[in-house]
């Protein structure tokens, strides 16, 4: 459910956020990302290799990420900003593993925190019951049970939701993939 | 493993952190070795086994980045540039002491949260899951979060929302066991208090859909949206007064993807050219990608002016009324006004074409330029 939920965020946030303009350090991203793509299209490894190089303000990593996504298709400017969509899909997944090493114990991360998380898991799955109107902190818990892993999601579904706005363009999305593998 | 490789790829991308995993570690292992020490028996095979196991985790990452750094060329300067951030500041001179001082703590309520109720929310529960300081997960978290924190504060001729980005997820992390601990106290009676907080926050909840586009414009410091009310929002957290004007979508809105489209269907993009008053959204390496775009796509006929042009010179004039006319385009870019300046008065006969983007407000003229 969590994975479903966080996908659904991440592409309804790329459909919606996505701006229309392009900005400065967007086009590099983008271009470095294409000059690699267009190497490996050529099957000029050697290319590849050297513009992985010679980037010169970030590492390479993420123009890789660019290229393979566009590999198999044209290089498109969709196509590379929806690699920020992937890295926010994976990175909500993987911060929910962390959280759950992080704090093992029960009823440690309680969807109280955040509390619009069960708002939106309540507009999502239009259930108002009477539980979730007395406790609407701990509605997830009463549906899912007490010690299974719903403090966690919920608190990284609303991560997720609410570092969405941050990620409205590749220049932000870049340190996204940082912040993504978090 | 988790954390390192979220740590490792992390630091992939963005290099700088590195000294969040190193710095640390290198604590940590210093520690071990203080302990070690006291402790005689085994010492040096599990001294061996930390060292093996740290190894396998930052030797890879150290050959990465010295692969990056050291090779084709010694980008090291460079990459310490980038780490202090301190070129190009944007905040420089523009604000007063309050500002740069509460600039993050305004970061957090504006730009990772979308309600001042949820601030509140959050910052009870950071506050309550310090006093579980002792506690070394939270301690470890809560000094990751208060180091990039200050360090970011410090860095206050270039403050920038980004710039505590990755330790957000951090400060959430802590304010959920911050709050573990407050519920365990009140939880009973105080259950429709909590009704209260929620419905305050699904009021704001309301508005995130136009709050999110509103709020990366005020963080990129440019008219993202083609918002055609743009004004500039540095240290303006006032989300009722941000631009939030008809965005693109308008038929008589001028677009800068329309102007890059005129430059490239008025000119030979198989000749060089060389354009001054680039901006942030008209930028070098977008325009460059456009035109490769554009020679990869064989449907596209191009007009080729005339062969006699070996290649073109082309000026952006940004009018200081265009929503382009950013503090940010101040502050980078808008020196070259002069420059486009001078091209007109000196190549006025050798223009080939222009056009006034009058909604925009931007004036593009082609020029010829012999070699």
């Amino acid at each position: 459910m969590f994975i479903v939920l966080i996908i659904v965020i991440g592409v309804l946030n790329f459909f919606y956020l996505t701006p229309p303009v392009i900005n400065w350090d967007e086009g590099t991203h983008a271009i470095w990302g294409f000059r690699e793509w267009l190497a490996l299209k050529d099957g000029n490894l050697l290319g590849f290799w050297q513009f992985s190089q010679s980037q010169f303000a970030y590492p390479p990593f993420g123009s890789w990420l660019i290229t393979f996504l566009n590999f198999p298709f044209e290089f498109s400017m969709n196509l590379t900003r929806f690699v920020s969509t992937l890295g926010f899909i994976f990175g909500g997944i993987l911060l929910y593993l962390l959280s759950k090493q992080l704090f093992s114990q029960k009823r440690v991360l309680p969807e109280l925190v955040l509390p619009e998380v069960v708002l939106i898991r309540r507009l999502a799955d239009k259930k108002l019951g009477q539980n979730s109107l007395r406790h609407p902190f701990f509605s997830l818990k009463y549906q899912r049970g007490m010690g299974s892993n719903t403090n966690t999601f919920s608190f990284l579904f609303i991560f997720s939701g609410l570092d969405a706005k941050n990620c409205s363009s590749i220049f932000l999305r870049r340190i996204g993939f940082g912040f993504a593998f978090f | 493993m988790l954390l390192v490789l979220t740590f490792g790829l992390e630091a992939m991308v963005e290099l700088v952190l590195i000294l969040f995993i190193v710095i640390p570690n290198l604590f940590r292992y210093l520690r071990h070795i203080k302990i070690l020490k006291r402790v005689q028996d085994d010492s040096k095979i599990v001294l061996k086994n930390i060292i093996l196991r740290q190894a396998a985790i930052f030797l890879p990452l150290l050959i990465f980045a010295s692969w990056w750094i050291l090779t084709p060329t010694n980008k090291l300067g460079w990459f310490f540039d980038i780490m202090r951030s301190d070129w190009n500041p944007v905040t420089v001179g523009v604000g007063d002491k309050w500002q740069y001082l509460l600039y993050f703590v305004q970061s957090i309520k504006t730009s990772y949260t979308f309600s001042n109720v949820l601030f509140l929310v959050i910052l009870i529960g950071f506050l309550a899951s310090l006093t579980a300081f002792n506690v070394k997960k939270v301690r470890v978290l809560a000094v990751f979060f208060i180091l990039n924190f200050t360090l970011g504060t410090l860095h206050w001729y270039n403050l920038q929302d980004r710039y505590i980005y990755t330790s957000i997820p951090v400060l959430f992390l802590l304010v959920g066991f911050g709050w573990s601990k407050v519920l365990a106290k009140i939880m009973g009676p105080a259950s429709g208090l909590f009704l209260i907080f929620a419905l305050l926050v699904l009021k704001d909840f309301t508005s995130l859909p136009s709050y999110l586009k509103a709020n990366a414009t005020h963080m990129l410091l440019s008219p993202m949206y083609n918002e055609s009310d743009y004004h500039d929002t540095l240290f303006n957290y006032d989300f009722e007064k941000w631009p939030r004007g008809a965005r693109s979508g308008s038929a008589r809105q001028e677009t800068t993807e329309q102007v890059i489209d005129y430059i490239l269907d008025k000119i030979d993009i198989n000749k060089p050219i060389e354009i001054v008053g680039y901006t942030a959204e008209i930028s070098p390496d977008w325009v460059e990608l456009r035109m490769a775009l554009r020679r990869r796509d064989k449907s596209i006929k191009y007009k080729v002016l005339s062969s006699k042009y070996n290649k073109f010179l082309v000026t952006v004039e940004v009018k200081t009324t265009s929503r382009l006319y950013t503090y940010d385009y101040k502050r980078a870019n808008a020196w070259q006004l002069e420059k486009v300046k001078e091209i007109e008065k000196n190549y006025s006969d050798k223009l080939i074409e222009e056009k006034d983007f009058k909604e925009l407000g931007v004036k593009v003229k082609i020029y010829e330029n012999y070699y």
